[in-house]
C-alpha cells in the first residue's frame, strides 16, 4: 500500500526524534505541513548541487556485460565521469539527446519497513526531461539518491539545483519469516551521483564461458 | 626587442592566460571576483606600458618594467591557486558556513574601506594547510588552502581556524600591540644568560661590566650596534612563534576538540625532521594549546601530548641557537597574553557557542545515518564527526554501511554542513 501524506508527514515527524530507531527521514527541504497540505501520497525531492556527466571524450564504449577492471570506486568513478558543481542561482544546460547523473538534494533515510521508488515530476516530462529509470529506493537506503537525467525534448533545459526534479513514492514492506533486507548497494551513504558497478553475477559468468 | 618589449609580451600572457580561466566553473562569486581583480590589475598594468612611448624617460620604463615583473611572481601563483579552487575535488559545502564565521570573527575588524571578508578556498599540492592574506590587489580577501588528498575531508576542516588565526592577528594588529614586551623580554632574558650569551658570540669585550651589573648590560645591548642584529632576530622568531600560537588559540578557540583531533591528524607524532624556529617546538605547541584548552572551556583528548614528539632542533649556528632560546623563552612569558588576546577576539565575535549537549544530539542523528538539522554552531558538527570517526562501534549494527563508514561519514558531515547552510538561507536570506 502506499503511504498517504498523513502518514509521511506522521513518519517524518517520529524521524526528528533520535529516540526513534529506524525512522524515516528526508532533510533539509521536506515540509512535513507542506507535505500534510498537499495531502498527495508522495514527496517532492530536489535536485543537488553535483551533477556527473559521462566523460565522452575518452570512453570508447561502455559493456556492461564485461567484467570491468579491479579498481577502487573513486577511481573507477573518476575515470568514467567528470563531476560538476553547479552552485546555488546557477545551472547546468542539459541538451536534447545528452544525459547527466544528478543527486537529489535532500539525505534520506528510508527505515527498513519502507521501500519507495522514484518518479519524474510530470511538469519536467512534458518539457522532454525524463527523470530516474532505476527508480527503485530499498529499505535500508541511506544517503541522496542518484538521478538519471536524459533530456529526450527538443529544446535544452536549464537545470538549477533546489528546483524540485521528483517525487518520492513510499510502500509498506511486508514482514516476512526471511531476515529483513535492507539495501547494501554501493549507493549507500552518498552526496553526490555515483555510477556504482556492473558486474556478471555467477549465473551470467558460467554462461558466458560456456 | 627591448625589454619592455618582453614585459607588455609577458603581461599579455599573463592576461590571456587569466581570461581562458574566467571559462572554469566557479563554485562561488568570490572565487570568480578574485580573478577578475587580479585580471583587471594586469590590463592596467599592461596598459600602462603600452601608453609608455620614444619619449618616456629611461627611468620610468624600466621602473614600470620591474613592477609589472614583479607582479607577474606575485600573482601568477595566486591564479593557480583560484584555478584550483574550481577543482571538484573540493567540498564546496564548507565554504559558505566557514565565510560566515570568518566574517563574523573579522568583522568587528574591519577597516572603514574594507567590505566583508571575502574567502577563496582550494585544495593545494602542500600537505600543510596554509593562508595568502593581506595582498595588495585583493584587499579583504583570504585565500586558504587544505592538501589536496585532505581536501575533502571534513574531520581536518578545523585546522582552516589556524590559518584564520593568521588574518585575525593582521587585522586586529596584535603584533604592534606585543612587539615592546617582546623586545623587553629578549632583552631581559639576554641580561639574565649574560654568561651563556657572551660564550654563544664568542663575546671578548666589555671585560669590565660584571654580569650582576643588569642596568648597565641591558642599556649596553640595546644600543650597541653589533647587539641590534641579533635582537632584532630573537624578536622576529619571537613574534612568528607568537602569531603561530595566537592563530592555533584561535582554531583551537573556535573549533573546540576538533581543532586538537585534526591538529593531531595531520601533525602527529610529527610532521619533519628539524624544528622551523618561526614555530615553537612542536610539544611546546601542544603543551600552549593544552594550557589554553581549561581557559576556552574545551576538554582535551586524554593523552593528547603523547602522541606527539619534539622536532630535532634547527641546523643552526651556536650564537642562533641561543637567541631561539631567548625566543622561546619570550614566548612562553607573553602565552598568557596571546590566550588573553585570542579569547577577547572570539567573544568579541558574539558568535554561536560550542554545547555539548548539541554535540550529542548530533552525534545521535549520526547514529542514524543522517544530518542533525537545527544546528546553531557549526563546531558542533566537528566534534560530533570527530566523536563518531573515533568511536569503534559506530554502525556496528548496520551492516550496510560497516565496510564504507569513513567515507558514508565524510559523506554525511558534508551533507550536514549543506543542511546547516541552507536552513540558514531559508530562515535568514542569501547573503
Amino acid at each position: 500500500m502506499i503511504l498517504n501524506a498523513a502518514r509521511i508527514a506522521d513518519m517524518l515527524r517520529e524521524g526528528q526524534d533520535s529516540d526513534t530507531p529506524d525512522p524515516l527521514v528526508i532533510t533539509p527541504t521536506a515540509s512535513i505541513q507542506e507535505i500534510e497540505r498537499s495531502g498527495s501520497a508522495s514527496v517532492d525531492l530536489r535536485l543537488g548541487t553535483w551533477l556527473a556527466e559521462m566523460r565522452h571524450a575518452r570512453i570508447t564504449h561502455l559493456e556492461p556485460a564485461k567484467p570491468e577492471p579491479e579498481q577502487d570506486e573513486k577511481t573507477h568513478e573518476v575515470e568514467l565521469t567528470k563531476l560538476h558543481y553547479v552552485r546555488y542561482g546557477s545551472r547546468y544546460l542539459l541538451h536534447p539527446g545528452n544525459f547527466v547523473l544528478g543527486a537529489t538534494l535532500e539525505w534520506i533515510r528510508v527505515p527498513s519497513s519502507l521501500a519507495g521508488y522514484i518518479v519524474g515530476k510530470s511538469s519536467w516530462g512534458r518539457r522532454g526531461l525524463v527523470i530516474a529509470t532505476a527508480a527503485g529506493v530499498h529499505p535500508g537506503f541511506k544517503g541522496c539518491l542518484t538521478l538519471e537525467l536524459s533530456n529526450v525534448g527538443e529544446v535544452p533545459v536549464a537545470l538549477e539545483p533546489g528546483m524540485r526534479t521528483c517525487q518520492l513514492f513510499l510502500h509498506r514492506v511486508e514482514k516476512g519469516h526471511l531476515p529483513q533486507h535492507v539495501d547494501t548497494s554501493h549507493f549507500i551513504g552518498l552526496r553526490q551521483p555515483a555510477l556504482g558497478h556492473v558486474r556478471r553475477d555467477a549465473v551470467a559468468q558460467k554462461l558466458a564461458s560456456a | 626587442m627591448v625589454p619592455a618589449d618582453y614585459t607588455l609580451q609577458r603581461l599579455r600572457a599573463v592576461i590571456a592566460q587569466a581570461k581562458a580561466l574566467q571559462c572554469s566553473e566557479f563554485p562561488y562569486d568570490h572565487s570568480q571576483q578574485a580573478l577578475e581583480r587580479v585580471l583587471a590589475h594586469f590590463r592596467l598594468l599592461a596598459e600602462t606600458m603600452e601608453s609608455l612611448g620614444d619619449n618616456s624617460s629611461t627611468e620610468v620604463v624600466q621602473q614600470q618594467c620591474a613592477i609589472a615583473t614583479r607582479d607577474i611572481h606575485v600573482y601568477l601563483p595566486l591564479l593557480g591557486f583560484i584555478l584550483r579552487s574550481t577543482n571538484a575535488r573540493n567540498a564546496f559545502e564548507f565554504h559558505r558556513p566557514f565565510l560566515r564565521l570568518a566574517q563574523d570573527v573579522l568583522r568587528p575588524h574591519a577597516d572603514g574601506g574594507h567590505v566583508d571578508t571575502c574567502l577563496v578556498m582550494s585544495s593545494e599540492w602542500d600537505f600543510v594547510p596554509y593562508i595568502y592574506h593581506d595582498i595588495p590587489k585583493l584587499p579583504g580577501f583570504i585565500l586558504i588552502g587544505l592538501p589536496a588528498p585532505e581536501s575533502s575531508n571534513p574531520l581536518l576542516f578545523p585546522l582552516a581556524g589556524h590559518e584564520l588565526g593568521h588574518e585575525l592577528w593582521n587585522r586586529a594588529r596584535h603584533a604592534a600591540k606585543i612587539q615592546r614586551v617582546s623586545e623587553n623580554l629578549v632583552l631581559d632574558e639576554m641580561v639574565q644568560k649574560w654568561a651563556e650569551c657572551r660564550e654563544a658570540f664568542r663575546w671578548r669585550e666589555w671585560e669590565d661590566v660584571s654580569a650582576d651589573a643588569t642596568d648597565e648590560l641591558r642599556q649596553r645591548l640595546s644600543t650597541d650596534l653589533f647587539w641590534l642584529e641579533p635582537r632584532v632576530q630573537a624578536v622576529w622568531w619571537a613574534m612568528s612563534q607568537a602569531e603561530e600560537t595566537f592563530s592555533d588559540l584561535i582554531g583551537l578557540q573556535l573549533f573546540g576538540e576538533s581543532f586538537l583531533y585534526a591538529f593531531a591528524y595531520l601533525l602527529s607524532p610529527r610532521l619533519s625532521v628539524h624544528r622551523a624556529a618561526r614555530y615553537p617546538n612542536l610539544r611546546e605547541r601542544v603543551g600552549n594549546l593544552l594550557k589554553a584548552a581549561g581557559e576556552f572551556g574545551v576538554l582535551p583528548p586524554q593523552d593528547f601530548d603523547q602522541q606527539f614528539e619534539d622536532l630535532d632542533a634547527p641546523h643552526l649556528a651556536e650564537s642562533d641557537q641561543f637567541l631561539l632560546d631567548v625566543a622561546d623563552h619570550s614566548l612562553a612569558q607573553i602565552l598568557p597574553k596571546l590566550t588573553e588576546m585570542a579569547k577577547g577576539d572570539i567573544t568579541s565575535a558574539n558568535m554561536a557557542g560550542r554545547s555539548a549537549g548539541e554535540v550529542e544530539r548530533i552525534r545521535a542523528r549520526y547514529d542514524l545515518v543522517v544530518p542533525a538539522e537545527n544546528v546553531k554552531c557549526l563546531t558542533d558538527i566537528f566534534n560530533a564527526a570527530w566523536h563518531a570517526f573515533l568511536d569503534p562501534d559506530l554502525w556496528s549494527d548496520l551492516p550496510e554501511v560497516q565496510d564504507s563508514r569513513e567515507k558514508v561519514l565524510k559523506n554525511l558531515v558534508l551533507k550536514n554542513m549543506e543542511v546547516f547552510e541552507i536552513e540558514h538561507i531559508l530562515t535568514e536570506g542569501a547573503t
